[in-house]
């Protein structure tokens, strides 16, 4: 994105690509995505309390507040992953290296497990299911692994190495 | 010689951080076929939604499936090194490179503005908008940008453009790259810039990304010669030196699909012995490095 007359600017401060502004909005978007699922189950509260199993027995029947506690407990867990996700965000929008290798890594990871689900297991992949944080993954991935993407953040990283080194 | 099999000097280190952004790169491209399958056989299962879905379809293919599985396959058999072609931002073949100048920035700057050409704008979130506003209101955008292509490995230092009148989809366009220090031209001819000028006859479909782009004039030379003409022109200090059949002369196809045809001719156009404005005194002493008198033409031919 940068020619040879933004050399001595490219020191300075990188110009940030659309892939990596478009990467970490995607990442925002999928942990936004999860907070309405949090928020889905907080709304039907009882009925998703009943689903909680133990060595495959409902738990709600025998020990209400413990099936409660454990629905809460995953949740929190979830809430909180979802809370680095965020700040993981961040900090590939401020051109961190380590974090884009991370969040790849996340969407990698999360892709290989539908496809293998998809594929082994002949899972349908839909708009009702998860068509959307398939794609949203997808589109992570893309957009982070783009040489645009990566030079940003090799950029950055030289900046500052250049800075501390003054 | 058994010294010199020794380990080579420069061999590549591979970087585990490198290994794993191919990696990564490379799963991308992949993911996003798989993506496209889904968003397919989603559409089948859609009766009225059919034909929003088909767009999305298409843009996610055009715009980030072809060119990544593009960019995977290219980097695999496309040579980086220089051969007269630019390579579009998906490593394929772009635009020929059909002109060299020599002279400072300044030089180059000034004679374009003097041969009534305008310098189109970077591609920036700013004058993406005012592609979209001009395009609405249907106003002309003189400095609109052009799109990226790739020499030397980095992109255009810059590009000029003339506008035809006011029709947004035709333009006479060229792209500036400054070369490499100590590169030189096959054939060993030393040049501070390389380009290459096209002219847009209208807005079509790209055959081989699908995307929605400038379809460029099959004559290039045309064009070429034009660029030349309206510096020689504005420029009376112009020298040009020709180098005849500097490529073979071909019939191919730019990385859009459009059919490219040139004579093979480089025009070098130097403008070392051009006069700017408040340093005249630089410019007169270059003048003894160009070679023949101001406005000549020199051609160079082979010798075999």
């Amino acid at each position: 994105m940068t020619g040879a007359r933004s050399g001595e600017a490219d020191v300075a401060r990188p110009r940030r690509p659309a892939s990596v502004v478009g990467g970490s909005l995607l990442m925002v978007a999928r942990a936004l995505s999860g907070g309405f699922v949090i928020v889905t189950v907080l709304t039907r509260w009882q009925e998703f309390v009943g689903t909680i199993e133990i060595n495959g027995a409902r738990l709600d029947p025998v020990d209400p507040q413990a099936a409660a506690a454990i629905l809460g407990w995953l949740l929190g867990s979830y809430g909180f992953i979802l809370v680095l996700y965020l700040g993981l965000a961040a900090l590939v929008f401020t051109g961190r290296n380590w974090a884009r290798v991370v969040a790849m890594a996340f969407a990698s990871a999360s892709i290989l497990i539908s496809f293998a689900d998809y594929s082994l297991n002949g899972a349908q992949i839909t708009l009702r299911t998860s068509l959307v944080s398939v794609t949203l993954d997808i589109l992570i991935l893309l957009a982070l692994s783009s040489t645009n993407a990566r030079h940003y953040a090799r950029a950055v990283r030289a900046a500052r190495l250049e800075r501390a080194a003054r | 010689m058994p010294d010199t099999t020794a380990a080579p000097p420069d061999r590549r280190r591979v970087s585990v951080g490198a290994a794993l952004d191919s990696f990564f790169f490379v799963l991308a491209g992949f993911s996003s076929v798989w993506l496209a399958v889904l968003l397919a056989t989603e559409s089948l299962g859609l009766g009225w939604g059919l034909l929003w879905f088909a767009v999305l379809f298409w843009a996610l293919l055009a715009y980030l499936v072809l060119p990544r599985l593009h960019r995977i396959l290219t980097r695999l058999y496309v040579p980086n090194y220089f051969i007269g072609r630019t390579r579009t931002s998906d490593g394929l073949l772009g635009d020929p490179v059909n002109l060299a100048l020599n002279g400072s920035a300044a030089q180059v700057h000034a004679a374009l503005a003097a041969a009534g050409w305008t310098r189109a704008d970077d591609v920036t979130v700013a004058s993406s908008l005012r592609i979209v506003s001009s395009t609405v209101r249907r106003r002309s955008y003189l400095q609109a940008p052009v799109s990226p292509l790739l020499l030397f490995d980095r992109v255009q230092d810059f590009a000029y453009q003339q506008e035809v009148a006011d029709n947004p989809a035709k333009r006479h366009h060229v792209r500036f790259w400054r070369c490499p220090d100590g590169w030189m031209l096959p054939g060993g001819h030393r040049v501070d810039w390389v380009a290459a000028g096209t002219f847009d006859r209208a807005v079509g479909l790209s055959l081989f990304t699908l995307q929605v782009t400038h379809k460029i004039d099959e004559h290039t030379d045309i064009e070429r010669d034009h660029i030349v003409a309206s510096i020689r022109q504005a420029v009376p200090e112009t020298r040009i030196v020709l180098l005849r059949d500097f490529a073979t002369g071909y019939h191919s196809r730019n990385g859009g699909g459009d059919n490219i045809q040139t004579d093979g001719d480089l025009p070098v156009i130097d403008l070392r012995a051009m006069l700017l404005p408040g340093q005249p005194g630089v410019a007169g002493a270059q003048v003894g490095q160009a070679p023949g008198q101001p406005g000549s033409v020199i051609e160079v031919t082979g010798l075999s």
